[in-house]
This record gives C-alpha cells, sequence and structure tokens, in this order.
C-alpha cells in the first residue's frame, strides 16, 4: 500500500551540495505522484513523461532559488505546474485554466483519505475527476496526491487560498454526491 | 475500499519504468556537469548574496551619481550661454577703448556751458568786501 510518509526526512541539503545520490532519493520519492498530477492535467504520456523530465532538470538547475528544505516537494510540484501551464499556452489552451466558481466556502478541512472509494467505483471516480474543469482538478490532485496544504496548493498553482478552499469544497462535494448515488 | 491517492498511483504504475530512465539520466547528466562545480555555483551564490546586502548602498550611491550627471549638465548649459555669442562679435580692445573716449568726450560737452567756449581757463568768482561794494554802487 501506497503511504505519504509523513515529516519525511528528505537529503535537500546534500542536494544543493549538488550530490548526485541525494538527487537520485529526491526525484524517486517523487517521479510518480509528479507524473500521476501532470498526467491527469494533460492526458498525453509522451508529454507527461517530457514534463517530468523538463521539472528535474529545472529543479537541479534552480535548486538555489527553494527557501525552505522542507518545502522541497511543493516547490517541485510548483514547477511541474508552471510547465504544464507553459505547454498550454503553446497549445493556445490557456483559458482553461481561468474558469472560476463563484462564493467560496468558510471552512475547508478534510482530510485526503476522507473519501473512500470502493473498487466498483474506482472507474466512476476517474470519470468524475476528469469531467472537473482545470483549477479543480489541479487543487484536487496536489490534495489527494500529496495531501498538500491549502496554502501550499495556493502556491503551487499561484492562486488565492480562498480560491483554492472553494475549488476544493466544490470538487469534494460532487465526489461525495457520486459515492452517496452509488452505495 | 481505496483512498483517492492509492487508487491514482497504483492507476499509473506501469510509467515506472520510464520514470526510473528519465531519473537516471537527470542524474547521470548531473554526475557530469557537477564535476565543473559545485564551487563555482557557491560562488556564484556567494556573490548574489553580496550584492543583494548592498542593494540599498548601491541604490544610494547611484541616486548620488544622478544628481552629479544633472548638476553638470546643468553648468554645461549656462556655460553653453555664454559661449553661445559668436567670437567674431566681440569688439576688440582699441575699439572699446575709443568709444569710451567718445563718450567720455560727449559727456564733458554736456556738463560745460556755452560762453565759457570762449573765455578760455574758467576765472573763479568769489565775493568783493562790503566796503569796495558800496563804493561801486554810490558811483553807478
Amino acid at each position: 500500500m501506497l503511504v505519504v510518509a509523513e515529516r519525511e526526512q528528505l537529503p535537500v541539503l546534500q542536494a544543493r551540495a549538488g550530490e548526485p545520490a541525494a538527487w537520485d532519493t529526491l526525484f524517486r520519492r517523487y517521479q510518480l505522484p509528479l507524473y500521476v498530477y501532470v498526467f491527469e492535467l494533460v492526458h498525453d504520456e509522451q508529454t507527461s513523461l517530457d514534463l517530468v523530465q523538463e521539472t528535474f532538470i529545472a529543479a537541479v538547475r534552480h535548486i538555489g532559488g527553494l527557501r525552505e528544505d522542507d518545502r522541497f516537494g511543493s516547490w517541485l510540484f510548483g514547477i511541474a505546474h508552471q510547465k504544464c501551464i507553459q505547454r498550454w499556452r503553446k497549445q493556445k489552451h490557456e483559458e482553461i485554466l481561468h474558469d472560476e466558481i463563484a462564493g467560496s466556502p468558510d471552512e475547508f478541512d478534510d482530510g485526503p483519505d476522507d473519501l473512500l472509494i470502493r473498487r466498483e467505483q474506482e472507474a466512476e471516480f476517474m470519470h468524475l475527476l476528469n469531467q472537473l474543469p482545470v483549477p479543480q482538478r489541479s487543487a484536487l490532485l496536489l490534495h489527494f496526491v500529496e495531501d498538500f496544504s491549502l496554502e501550499e496548493i495556493a502556491r503551487i498553482t499561484e492562486t488565492q487560498i480562498g480560491t483554492i478552499k472553494s475549488r476544493l469544497h466544490y470538487a469534494k462535494k460532487s465526489f461525495r454526491k457520486l459515492l452517496e448515488e452509488k452505495k | 475500499m481505496k483512498t483517492p491517492r492509492e487508487i491514482l498511483l497504483q492507476r499509473h504504475q506501469a510509467a515506472e519504468p520510464k520514470l526510473d530512465a528519465i531519473r537516471e539520466s537527470a542524474v547521470a547528466s548531473l554526475s557530469n556537469r557537477r564535476i565543473s562545480s559545485p564551487v563555482v555555483t557557491d560562488r556564484r551564490h556567494d556573490w548574489r548574496e553580496f550584492i543583494f546586502s548592498l542593494r540599498w548602498h548601491l541604490a544610494g550611491m547611484g541616486a548620488a551619481w544622478l544628481v552629479i550627471v544633472l548638476l553638470n549638465l546643468n553648468v554645461g548649459h549656462s556655460a553653453g550661454l555664454a559661449s553661445a555669442v559668436p567670437r567674431g562679435k566681440i569688439p576688440s580692445a582699441q575699439i572699446i577703448l575709443a568709444s569710451l573716449r567718445e563718450n567720455r568726450r560727449e559727456l564733458m560737452q554736456m556738463i560745460q556751458t556755452p560762453d565759457s567756449h570762449d573765455t578760455g581757463p574758467r576765472r573763479l568768482i568769489l565775493p568783493q568786501p562790503r566796503s569796495q561794494r558800496n563804493y561801486e554802487n554810490l558811483t553807478t
């Protein structure tokens, strides 16, 4: 079973010093979650692999710009997110990043694991995920895959926290509705 | 029952071998680069930090230089005005001297009375003694 390690001790300091073994550990830790995030946004295997590779290269090149070592994960996802946006811009799809939802819930304190999905609901789950507008999908994937906080998701996607709260609230509401209908 | 994370990661597990290859190539390229320079990148980083710490001083110096340059431009402008009179139009010293003499002569002419021209050097008119004056009055 795959579980996100809490308070991982990642060798970011060594990576800053340019140690290949440290980078190998970091990339190994994030390669699949990063690929999942990118793939579920762009829906193309080769593009996703290219974007993950570009993200790794950019991370090595710009590690000096990372201010806090314990934010390496969100920083890396931020690079990947920017790469996706650049790709969309090239393909003139940037308008899909800007559809907004009216209104914002007061609170959002659900964890990513409070949604439990039965085997027979998995296909429905994926279908619903892919139906979501990109901004909602992006926020939800970051929440599901790495359990990033609202602040981290806001930083990764360069969006206001209130907007992220709203996106997650409405996306999860849709999922709950689906799961309750299928019970 | 699975969490969304488990569903998503399992769904894409097939991509792991390709991701491993990408990771290995990224790390290999890093090993090749290393190489030239953790020291150089550190130095670059140090330089950046150093310059950043001096940003206010540099901004101040820049502003001071700007003021100096502006003042200089102003002085240059006034000097330019003075030098704007063409050299050819400035009269020579002899001409100026002659013109001054002429002015002085005209001034003298204006000061002198018309009859003083004939009498030559001017006489002083002093008051006469009272006795002499009376005598003159009686005789006339």
